[in-house]
C-alpha cells in the first residue's frame, strides 16, 4: 500500500495535483492567509483604533442597568434583542447593541462613542467572506478551507522525503533555499494548517451543509438542523417585566463559580416571553461560551449544554476559539500569528519557486508582485486613511489596483517589488506617525503602545531589508540573476 | 508541570534531530523520543486539561523544531558539491505557458468546474452514508451525527478534489 502511494508515477500525479492546486487558489489563498493572520489580533486593533475609550474590568448590575435604560433611550425602535458585551482581560470594554446601534459603556452606565473600527471591521470582514454577499463570502472561503487542505493533502504525497529532510535547510542557491523554507514550514507547522483549514472551512460551509442536510433530511427546515447541533431557545410563557441581574449572576456563581461571563443577551424584551441569557468562559475549555439561560427575575432556566452536552456540540461550539487562537491568554495568538505567517510565507513561496521552475519571465511574475507586496501595502494604506475617518475598503481596492497596473507596467518583478515594499515602509511608517500626533501619549491603553511598537519594528525590519537591497545586492550581477520574484 | 512539559519536549525533539541527522537512524533513539514526547503531553494536560494541553503540544513542536532547521542551515559551500543548477534561465517577455496553459485551459477548467460540485455531491453522500451505518453499529445522537456528518464530508472532499486534480484533471490536460 505504502508502495503503490509513492511509486513514481503517484508522485508525479501528486506534485501535478500540488501545482495545479496551488496554481489555481494561490492569490486568494494568499489574501486568506494573510487576513486571517492580522485577525488574529483583531481585539488589539480595535482598542488601537479608538484608544480614548475608557477601559476597566469591572462592572456591576447597576451599571448594566443604567446601560440598558440609556440605549432605550437613544434607540427609537425598541429592539427584539440586547446584547451587552461584558469587559474581559483582551478587550476590557463594555458595550452594549441591538444589532444596529451599538455604544461603549462608561463606568456609570452612560453611553460613549460607537465603535468606529472600521478597518479591523474591514480586515475581519475580508477574512471571513472576502466583502462579497454574506452567503457566497462564507462558502467561497470555506471552499478555499478545503482546498488547502487538499493542498496539504497533495503536498504530503507529492514530497516523499519530506519528512527524511525535515531538519536540512541549504542556504545559497535561491530556488533550492525557497523550496527548503517551503517544505520545512510546511511539515512542522501541518497540524497547524490542517486545523486552521478544517476548522475555517467548518466555519464557512455550516451554512451550505446545513442548506443541503436540511433539503435531504429535514424536510428544507435548515432552522431545525441547526438547533439539533447548537441547540433550541427556551420556552417562557410568563415573565417579569424587571431584569434582575444581580439575582442572575450570584445564581451563576452558585452554578458554575469557575465561569466567567462575556456578554449577556435579553430575548423578547419587553414581552411576557423576556429572558436572558449570560454566556460564560469555563477554563481550559475551547468552547466559544456556555450559555446560562435565566427568566427576567433571575431564576435560572437552563444552560445550553455546549460544556457538558453531546460531543458534536461541544465540538462545534469549539471550533471559533481553535481557529483563531482565542484561547489560552495572548501566548497563544502569538503562537498563531508566527504560525499563520507561516502559513502566509508557504502560500508565497510556493507560487515563487512555481514561477522560478518555469524559467519564464511574464505578466504572471508582475502580477503575483503585486499580490504579495501589494496586499499588505493595500492594507496597510487603508489602515493609514481610515485614522483620518475615510472608509478603509475603497482604499484597500484602489491601492491593490494601482499596485497591479504599476507592476504591469514596470515589467520588472524584481523591481516591482522594491518599490512596493519602499511603499510599504513609508505608509507603515506614517500610519504610527499619524495616530501618534491624533492620540499622542494621552491613554492607558497598552494595546495602542503594543500595536504602534509592533508597526514601526516591522516598518524599520522591512526598511532594513529595502536599503541593503538597494545598495548592497541590487545593482550587482548576482541580484539580476535571483529569482524573478520577491 | 508546564515546565516540565517544554523539557521534556525539547529532549525529544533534540533526540529525533540528533537520530535523524546520522545515516541510519536509531531506533531505540526514535522511540525514547517519542516516549518522551508522549509523556510530555501528559504534563500538558495536568498542566492546563486535554484540551489546551493537546493544543499547546502542537503549538511548541514546530517552534523547536524551526529552531533546530535554523542552527543546522547548511551554507553554499557545503552544498556546492550537488552541482545541479537551480537558476532560472529567464527568458524575459515570453508568455506564461506552463502547467495549464500548455495543457489545455479549457479543458482544465471546464473539468475543474465540473469535478468541484460533483466530489461535493459525492463526499456528502459518502459522508451521510458512513455516519448512517455508525449510527446503525454504536448509536450516534443528532448533533453527533450533523457534526461528524460534515467533518467527514469536509476531509473526503479535499480528498477527493486531490484525487480528481491527480488523476482525471491531469490525465484530460494530457489528452487535449
Amino acid at each position: 500500500m505504502m508502495l503503490r502511494l509513492f511509486s513514481t508515477q503517484s508522485i508525479k500525479k501528486a506534485h501535478y495535483a500540488h501545482k495545479a492546486l496551488g496554481v489555481c487558489t494561490a492569490a486568494l489563498l494568499y489574501l486568506t492567509c494573510l487576513t486571517g493572520t492580522l485577525s488574529v489580533f483583531f481585539e488589539e486593533f480595535e482598542r488601537w483604533e479608538q484608544p480614548y475609550i475608557n477601559e476597566s474590568l469591572f462592572y456591576s448590575p447597576d451599571q448594566i442597568h443604567q446601560a440598558i435604560r440609556n440605549f432605550h433611550k437613544k434607540v427609537r425602535q425598541p429592539p427584539k434583542t440586547i446584547w451587552l458585551v461584558l469587559p474581559t482581560p483582551s478587550m476590557p470594554r463594555m458595550h452594549v447593541s441591538d444589532g444596529e446601534h451599538e455604544w461603549f459603556v462608561n463606568g456609570d452606565g452612560s453611553l460613549s462613542e460607537s465603535p468606529a473600527m472600521a478597518w479591523t471591521a474591514m480586515l475581519t470582514k475580508l477574512h471571513m467572506q472576502l466583502h462579497l454577499p454574506e452567503n457566497v463570502g462564507f462558502i467561497l472561503v470555506g471552499v478555499l478551507g478545503v482546498l488547502l487542505c487538499s493542498l496539504i493533502i497533495s503536498g504530503f504525497f507529492a514530497h516523499p522525503n519530506i519528512i527524511k529532510n525535515a531538519f536540512h535547510w541549504r542556504l545559497g542557491r535561491p530556488v533550492l533555499t525557497q523550496v527548503d523554507i517551503h517544505n520545512r514550514l510546511s511539515i512542522w507547522a501541518l497540524p497547524f494548517y490542517l486545523m486552521s483549514a478544517l476548522s475555517g472551512a467548518f466555519i464557512g460551509l455550516i451554512g451550505l451543509f446545513s442548506v443541503v442536510s436540511g433539503f435531504a433530511f429535514y424536510g428544507n427546515d435548515n432552522d431545525a438542523l441547526l438547533a439539533k447541533i447548537f441547540g433550541d431557545d427556551p420556552v417562557v410563557r410568563e415573565s417579569s417585566h424587571n431584569l434582575d441581574f444581580e439575582k442572575a449572576l450570584n445564581e451563576l456563581k452558585n452554578l458554575a463559580s469557575e465561569a466567567k461571563p462575556i456578554y449577556l443577551a435579553i430575548h423578547q424584551i419587553d414581552t411576557d416571553q423576556q429572558y436572558f441569557e449570560i454566556a460564560a468562559t469555563l477554563p481550559q475549555r475551547l468552547i466559544y461560551s456556555e450559555i446560562y439561560r435565566f427568566q427576567a427575575d433571575g431564576v435560572f432556566i437552563d444552560k445550553q449544554g455546549f460544556s457538558d452536552g453531546e460531543g458534536g456540540r461541544q465540538v462545534a461550539y469549539s471550533l471559533y476559539r481553535l481557529h483563531f487562537g482565542h484561547y489560552g491568554g495572548f501566548v497563544v495568538k502569538v503562537a498563531y500569528g508566527l504560525l499563520g505567517l507561516a502559513l502566509t510565507w508557504t502560500c508565497a513561496s510556493g507560487i515563487n519557486i512555481w514561477l522560478a521552475r518555469r524559467k519564464v519571465v511574464g505578466p504572471i511574475n508582475d502580477l503575483w508582485v503585486a499580490v504579495v507586496w501589494g496586499l499588505p501595502l493595500a492594507l496597510s494604506a487603508s489602515a493609514l486613511l481610515s485614522i483620518f475617518g475615510l472608509t478603509p475598503l475603497g482604499f484597500f481596492c484602489v491601492t491593490e489596483f494601482l499596485v497591479v497596473i504599476f507592476s504591469l507596467g514596470l515589467k520588472n518583478p524584481h523591481n516591482s517589488a522594491w518599490f512596493i515594499k519602499a511603499a510599504l515602509v513609508i505608509v507603515l511608517g506614517l500610519i504610527v506617525v499619524s495616530q501618534f500626533f491624533l492620540v499622542g501619549l494621552n491613554t492607558s491603553v497598552t494595546a495602542y503602545y503594543g500595536v504602534s511598537a509592533v508597526i514601526l519594528v516591522s516598518a524599520l525590519l522591512m526598511g532594513a531589508s529595502v536599503f541593503r537591497q538597494r545598495y548592497g545586492v541590487f545593482n550587482s550581477a548576482e541580484a539580476k540573476k535571483r529569482l524573478p520574484n520577491c | 508541570m508546564i515546565s516540565i512539559a517544554l523539557i521534556l519536549q525539547l529532549l525529544g525533539l533534540t533526540l529525533i534531530h540528533r537520530s535523524w541527522k546520522q545515516a541510519h537512524r536509531s531506533r531505540l533513539i526514535n522511540l525514547i523520543a517519542g516516549c518522551l514526547l508522549i509523556t510530555a503531553l501528559w504534563f500538558w494536560q495536568q498542566a492546563v486539561g486535554w484540551e489546551y494541553g493537546i493544543s499547546a503540544w502542537f503549538l511548541v513542536v514546530p517552534f523547536v523544531a524551526w529552531g533546530f532547521v535554523i542552527a543546522g542551515r547548511e551554507s553554499r559551500k557545503k552544498t556546492a558539491g550537488n552541482h545541479r543548477s537551480n537558476k532560472p534561465q529567464l527568458r524575459v517577455g515570453e508568455s506564461g505557458g506552463g502547467l495549464i496553459a500548455h495543457n489545455g485551459g479549457a479543458t482544465f477548467v471546464f473539468t475543474g468546474l465540473l469535478a468541484g460540485p460533483f466530489a461535493f455531491m459525492a463526499s456528502f453522500a459518502s459522508a451521510s452514508l458512513l455516519v448512517l451505518i455508525l449510527d446503525k453499529c454504536i448509536g450516534l445522537s443528532e448533533a453527533n451525527q450533523l457534526v461528524l456528518n460534515l467533518a467527514t464530508l469536509l476531509l473526503l472532499w479535499a480528498i477527493s478534489i486531490f484525487l480528481v486534480f491527480a488523476n482525471f484533471l491531469r490525465a484530460a490536460c494530457l489528452q487535449s
